[in-house]
């Protein structure tokens, strides 16, 4: 028998055993819609304990049945038809020879919305809330420039040489110091090997700006392992802020939930980085500017008052040196004044002496002349000659006057001096009664 | 010689002068002397003006 009879009978088999449609449970772990519009999905039910899967089916939803469907779900639900959600659906099970075993899916009960995904999930994040943890990581500041970066990922993955290339290459060429803490990213080692690593950067003496959480895409049954409460509370409780990019844009994960940050890809958190280093760069430019503008406006402000000061003060001077030139001249003139009275007041007094001296010489001279003119009167009135003229006579004895008889004796020869010639005599007698 | 000096001088022999106490024969001195006392006074009081204009001239 070939492959082919066989998988004819399986066919064959399920269309005359199950021959109606069935109202099934399962969470779907992938909806994918193809060009021409048909949506296939991914079944899967997980075990309560282990959280791994137990079955999984594919399924597929006919373009035109797709579009009402959906329509209806988010209509009613609120929230889009994706991965994550646990369903209600009305299936016919097929078989084809070539694709296999699949679901034909007829219809969704859109009340029943919550996945079992989403329930854990809802369930992790209560709990998370009541121990009061949840918010902690949302609540660290993000530093404004994110340099220093703690990655934590595979090595291998795809995402991480894409967060790499994306950051290295920034056009604006800001500098991003990053290291690679290794974790699987998928399966069951997710969980543990996660928080190896964030206690392993926790160790680190190197300060860290943020955490990096990133994986590339893949089926939603494949990020099962970051859905725990144990990863969702060491990283909600994690002292460094971390920032997610974990899976394709359709997926979120718990992780997401409790991170500071979360992102859907590594491609974003590169971009969410540099558009941060961005966002600051212009930041800084624009406080830059506005110091720059600041500054010149308070040079400008302090030039505008030095030049008012300097206007005070020139017209202030002006005025001060206009009211001491008048003050100064006033002066001046008073000294002018008082040396032109007192050169005037000497000038006078000078002419005034001279005038007093040349008529005290004249006074002086006209004494004299006067005083000379008396004594020449008294000598010309004495004067022997003018009074021989007269008539009157000097006798003289030996050559002297006579002035008494008794002076002479008779027979003493005496001289008679006339105005003209004199006269020899002897004397006779001697009458020496005075005449009066 | 000052002018100050000068003018006590002058004022010295003006006062002798007209006390005529002096000889006569010293009359001609103290003239000559009281001449040029007036001479010097009045050439110092000349400049002083002179100053004083040419002061007023440049500054004023």
């Amino acid at each position: 028998m070939t492959l082919l009879e066989l998988n004819a009978l399986v066919r064959e088999a399920i269309e005359s055993e199950l021959t109606g449609t069935y109202r099934v449970t399962a969470e779907l772990s992938e909806v994918r819609t193809s060009a021409k519009g048909h949506c296939f999905i991914e079944l899967i039910q997980k075990s309560e304990r282990s959280n791994a899967a137990v079955a999984k089916a594919h399924g597929v939803i006919m373009a035109g049945t797709f579009q009402l469907l959906k329509l209806d779900f988010e209509e009613t639900t609120g929230q889009a038809f994706c991965a994550g959600l646990q369903v209600l659906m009305e299936v016919r099970p097929t078989f084809s020879e070539l694709y296999g075993y699949s679901l034909v899916v007829t219809d969704i009960d859109p009340t029943y919305t919550m996945g079992d995904m989403a329930r854990k999930r809802q369930e992790i994040i209560e709990r998370l809330r009541s121990e009061g943890v949840l918010e902690l990581n949302k609540t660290i500041p993000l530093p404004m420039l994110i340099q220093n970066i703690a990655v934590v990922s595979s090595p291998t993955a795809a995402g991480y040489g894409d967060f790499c290339h994306q950051l290295d290459g920034n056009a604006m060429n800001y500098r991003f110091r990053h290291k690679l803490f290794a974790a699987t990213m998928q399966g069951e080692l997710t969980e543990p090997t996660i928080i190896q690593a964030l206690e392993a950067i926790a160790n680190d003496d190197e300060a860290w700006d943020a955490v990096v959480i990133i994986r590339g895409g893949g089926a939603v049954s494949d990020l099962n392992g970051f859905e725990t409460y144990n990863l969702a509370n060491h990283c909600a409780q994690f002292p460094v802020p971390i920032i997610t990019g974990i899976g394709h844009e359709r997926d979120t994960t718990v992780l997401d939930e409790v991170a500071c940050v979360s992102l859907k890809t590594p491609t974003a958190v590169a971009d969410f980085l540099i558009a941060r280093m961005d966002m600051n760069a212009q930041k800084i430019q624009a406080l830059f500017s506005r110091m720059k503008d600041a500054a010149t406006e308070q040079v400008e402000q302090e030039k505008r008052r030095l030049h008012t000061s300097v206007t005070f003060l020139q017209q202030f001077s002006k005025g001060f040196r206009q009211r001491h030139e008048l003050l100064v001249n006033n002066l001046f003139g008073n000294i002018v004044r008082s040396v032109r009275h007192r050169t005037e007041k000497e000038r006078l007094s000078t002419d005034y002496n001279e005038r007093r001296l040349k008529e005290s010489v004249r006074k002086c001279l006209a004494d004299a002349r006067q005083r000379l003119y008396i004594v020449e009167q008294a000598i010309d009135m004495n004067n022997p000659q003018r009074i021989l003229k007269l008539g009157y006579s000097i006798t003289l004895k030996d050559g002297k006057a006579l002035k008494r008889a008794a002076d002479v004796k008779p027979g003493d020869i005496i001289v008679t001096r006339l105005h003209e010639g004199n006269i020899e005599s002897t004397v006779n007698g001697l009458d020496e009664t005075i005449s009066e | 010689m000052t002018y100050a000096q000068a003018t006590k001088r002058l004022e010295e022999i003006v006062e002798q002068v007209e006390r005529n106490e002096q000889d006569i024969d010293m009359l001609t001195d103290l003239l000559k002397e009281a001449k040029e006392l007036i001479a010097f006074c009045k050439e110092r009081l000349y400049k002083v003006d002179q100053s004083v204009k040419e002061i007023l001239e440049d500054d004023l």
